[in-house]
């Protein structure tokens, strides 16, 4: 709730300047739901990963996870918190340890909780391998002896063999080959079905997002701009960031090919705008846009958006733009 | 480069070790009628101006000096890696120890060995200590250099976030790539040891005589240099030998695990 | 197939490569990382090179370019561009095309630009080299033309800035702005020129290369592995699997009826609303994309992955055959494949 994340910037000469990566965000999630997180680099998308999974700790704000509020302050408590939200990285050949064989690696959790006593270690960690798609004899492997697209299920096997009931998952597949790609979307599906897991889905692939996402959330500089349930998210997105986000995905169908991109200008890091932070790259700004920072509120049920004219854009017919 | 190190490094201990077997060893036995002989089957290496036999000093001198590298070396690895692992894992404890460290190495080598032999005085112990002193900070460097590099990788996140604490994390995820330069310094510290050993012995700062040490018998050695010259040759050769085997073990180290030679290699 | 890419191939190609082979050297022997690949481009056409990691996509735009690194031996095969053979000429002259009439944009240009050279000074350079007799004084006007043409904003004074100072969309606006600065480009070579950019900067790129290769006429290859960046921009595809071209064709034709095992799979595993449910398992091709120092296997490269897989696959490699106006296809079986493919997604 209201997580905020300011990191100090220090230039040789110049006075300490703050950068505010995660700004007042706030997310609720139900079990079994998969909530995407998407933005461009840059948004605080993978600062926000990091303090969910507690591995930054938070300026402001408070997590309330399974009813009770989150707190890291000893060791049993972290290890309790961590052994129900896991976090899966986004490329593969650097987040297993390398000099690791994969039955270490996915025993290490096990250990790290104490879930199994020893004699068992082996059969279990084969279990978790099978469970994940990969043959048990694996486990004598080192990372850089398998694919990228086994070294993946590694990470999620080491991330699910806890049982976890929240998965942190940063851009899964974007390191992958678009190949092996839709292995792993399936893999996480599936264990998702068997395992009645939540995932915090980040990804900048809006057609993935729409596959899998009950709930999308736009980041933009720190913020959410706008959250929706996915369906309506993809009819009918609200924000002008977010139907910028739609219309420059690229479609893989050349009958369908976009006109010139909605919105100019890049984002410019760390430096919000006073009002709308989106304003100078918005093709809809007006007067009020300069003026007032427009809050995140409700449009319709589960639907919030961050913008003054947020409402104008009621009626899905209203886009000309293609949805993906 | 890696194994002939080895092999001359087993063949110097072997002939510390075995050589007291097969040939009386006496390195402190006085006597006036056998001083300055040259080498003969009595007396392989000869004998110096009181007449002791130079291969039982040899002998003793080189176990003085293996003693001392590897004691000095046992400890700066100890400490070496256990403080630059918490300096790098813990900003608070890198600001004093990195002072401290660093502070250690703007002096030159053995101005700072001799500084502490001077204050400490003459003993084997404290010339273990000064060595100590000596290669710590470079450890230490080497070592938090790694820790940092590492800290905030990938697969360390990805262990924390499954819950490691971080002794578990510094010692098992981190550490391991931290090994190959750290042996690397510490192969190269020992070798610097058993010069510095050398050096200070040649001053007058080592083990306190009679005990026989490499750089002391070179240092009687010098006023016989014309008539005797078997007197220098002899430490003079095991210490270049000695420095030698090691420098190839460090040197082998480094290529072996330095994947940017490594990769020339191939 | 459009009239555009009609036209493209009765005009003599600007680049036309026949059977090249290039292999790395290992301690092992050759590893052949692209075999036998012919491929056509046309005065004015973009054609999309598709394939995943491995699949010798790079090293083909390398070898076009005469910057294989050092390990990489050409086994065979010829590069026609515009008449000359790039294989059999002098790397001098080689190095004369390069920067003047064939051009690059490649995937980062933080790694391409110079970092302790300002932008204007890396514009003109370019100039100084292939177009000595322009003055010194008209080298950095024509500069800020070129940065006014690729939609860099305050041109003038970008002269004076570093690399670092820009934003990754800018700095691939450079790189292009460099790519083109001599303004005789026949060839532009971009490998994976939006991997690293975010979409809506992406879409920016993308339009821009539309624009410039209508209004500089001239030949672009796109590499990427990308597909909705091929169907945005691309002509003409041609789809690369384990050093060799498994299909080549017009964009609409392949994505209407892709007709390789190897692209149909790449397309059905997209993720795409309407095609199948939400939450819903996406097809997948199974088993990985094959390292290129495994062994090239007898047969089909693709035959341990492929859902289709017969007898012949694993005995015979297919060749790649003539299937239709401007299509090729590398299967034994695409003929009957084809015709089953065609009913089920009249199904659909």
């Amino acid at each position: 709730m209201g997580l905020r994340k300011r990191y100090r910037l220090r230039g040789v000469g110049t006075a300490v300047r703050h950068i505010t990566a995660v700004d007042d965000v706030s997310i609720q999630m139900s079990v079994g739901e998969t909530v995407a997180v998407v933005g461009e680099s840059g948004c605080g998308k993978s600062t926000l990963a990091k303090l969910i999974t507690q591995l930054e700790t938070p300026d402001a704000g408070e997590m309330v996870f399974d009813r009770r509020p989150v707190r890291v302050r000893t060791r049993r408590e972290r290890l309790a918190f961590s052994r129900n939200v896991q976090m899966v990285f986004q490329d593969p050949y650097g987040s297993l340890t390398p000099h690791f064989r994969v039955g270490t690696l996915v025993a290490e959790p096990l250990r790290i909780h104490r879930l199994e006593t020893r004699p068992r270690l082996v059969s279990r960690v084969a279990e978790v391998l099978e469970s994940v798609g990969l043959d048990a004899e694996i486990a004598k492997r080192f990372p850089h002896e398998l694919s990228g697209g086994q070294r993946q299920r590694v990470s999620i096997a080491r991330a699910s063999a806890t049982r976890p009931q929240l998965i942190v998952c940063d851009e899964p597949v974007s390191a992958l080959d678009v190949s092996v790609r839709s292995q792993i979307v399936n893999l996480l599906l599936d264990l998702q079905r068997d395992l009645g897991l939540s995932y915090l889905f980040i990804s900048h692939d809006l057609a993935l997002v729409d596959h899998i996402a009950d709930v999308v959330c736009v980041m933009y500089l720190g913020r959410i701009v706008e959250q929706a349930p996915a369906r309506e998210f993809f009819a009918a997105p609200r924000h002008p960031y977010s139907r910028a986000l739609i219309a420059s995905s690229p479609v893989p169908d050349p009958r369908r090919r976009s006109p010139a991109p909605a919105v100019l200008g890049a984002v410019e890091l760390g430096v919000a705008p006073a009002g709308c932070r989106f304003r100078k790259r918005c093709p809809l700004a007006v007067a009020i846009c300069a003026e007032n920072d427009p809050p995140l509120h409700a449009v319709a049920a589960g639907h919030l958006v961050a913008c003054h004219r947020g409402n104008e854009f009621g009626v899905p017919t209203a886009f000309p733009e293609q949805s993906v | 480069m890696l194994s002939v190190g080895l092999m001359m490094l087993t063949l110097l201990m072997l002939f510390t070790l075995l050589t007291p077997l097969l040939v009386p060893i006496d390195p402190l036995g006085i006597s006036a009628v056998d001083k300055l002989l040259p080498p003969s089957l009595d007396h392989l290496l000869g004998t110096d101006e009181l007449g002791r036999d130079q291969l039982s000093r040899l002998v003793v001198g080189s176990g003085i000096s293996l003693r001392i590298a590897v004691a000095a070396t046992a400890l700066t690895a100890i400490f070496g890696i256990g403080l630059g692992m918490v300096s790098g894992q813990y900003p608070a404890i890198d600001i004093v120890v990195s002072q401290i460290s660093d502070s250690l190495l703007i002096f030159p080598g053995v101005v700072l060995a001799i500084m502490i032999l001077a204050a400490l005085g003459p003993s084997e112990l404290n010339v273990i200590i000064a060595v100590f002193v000596l290669y710590v900070p470079r450890v230490i460097r080497t070592v938090r250099a790694a820790v940092i590099e590492y800290r905030d990788a990938d697969f360390v996140q990805a262990a924390r976030s499954l819950g490691a604490s971080d002794l578990r994390v510094l010692v098992l995820h981190i550490f391991p790539r931290a090994i190959g330069p750290t042996m690397v310094q510490l192969s190269l510290g020992f070798s610097s040891a058993i010069l510095v050993e050398a050096g200070l012995s040649f001053l007058g700062l080592g083990a306190p005589p009679p005990a026989p040490t490499w750089g002391g018998m070179i240092s009687g050695a010098r006023e016989y240099i014309r008539t005797a010259p078997w007197l220098m040759i002899a430490p003079g050769a095991i210490i270049t030998y000695a420095v030698l085997s090691l420098n190839l073990i460090g040197d082998g180290l480094r290529d072996m695990l330095d994947p940017r030679s490594r990769a020339a290699g191939q | 197939m459009t009239n555009d890419a009609v036209a493209a191939q009765s005009a003599s190609p600007t680049l036309d490569v026949r059977g090249l082979s290039v292999a790395f050297r290992r301690r092992n022997g050759l590893v052949r990382v692209v075999r036998d690949v012919d491929l056509t481009l046309g005065p004015g056409e973009v054609l999309g090179l598709v394939g995943e990691s491995g699949s010798g996509k790079s090293i083909l735009a390398r070898a076009v370019l005469g910057t294989l690194p050092r390990q990489a031996e050409v086994l065979g095969g010829s590069i026609a561009f515009s008449g000359g053979d790039l294989m059999r000429m002098p790397p001098s002259q080689v190095r004369r095309l390069r920067g003047d009439r064939i051009a690059i944009v490649p995937q980062e240009p933080m790694t391409s630009l110079n970092p302790s050279l300002r932008i204007g000074r890396q514009l003109t350079e370019v100039l100084e080299v292939h177009r000595p007799e322009i003055r010194s004084k008209e080298r950095s006007v024509r500069a800020v033309e070129m940065l006014d043409l690729v939609g860099v904003t305050y041109a003038d004074e970008r002269l004076a800035q570093y690399p670092h100072q820009l934003s990754g969309g800018l700095r691939q606006r450079v790189a292009i702005a460099m790519a083109l600065i001599c303004g005789r480009v026949e060839l532009l070579i971009a490998d994976e020129p939006t991997t690293a950019l975010d979409v809506t900067i992406q879409a920016q790129i993308l339009d821009l290369f539309v624009r410039l290769q209508k209004s500089q006429r001239m030949s672009v290859l796109l590499i990427t592995h990308d597909l909705g960046v091929i169907a945005q921009t691309a002509q003409r595809v041609a789809v690369m699997y384990a050093g060799e071209i498994v299909e080549v064709a017009d964009v609409n034709d392949l994505f209407a009826s892709p007709r390789h095992p190897y692209t149909r799979g790449l397309l059905d595993s997209l993720p795409r609303s309407g095609r199948v449910a939400r939450k819903s398992h996406l097809p997948s091709i199974e088993g990985s994309v094959p390292s290129p120092s495994a062994a090239v296997r007898d047969g089909c490269s693709f035959a341990d992955r492929c859902a289709f897989r017969i007898a012949i696959c694993d005995q015979q490699a297919p060749p790649l055959d003539s299937a239709g106006l401007g299509r090729s296809v590398r299967c034994h079986r695409w003929a009957d494949l084809t015709a089953g493919f065609a009913r089920r997604d009249a199904l659909l």
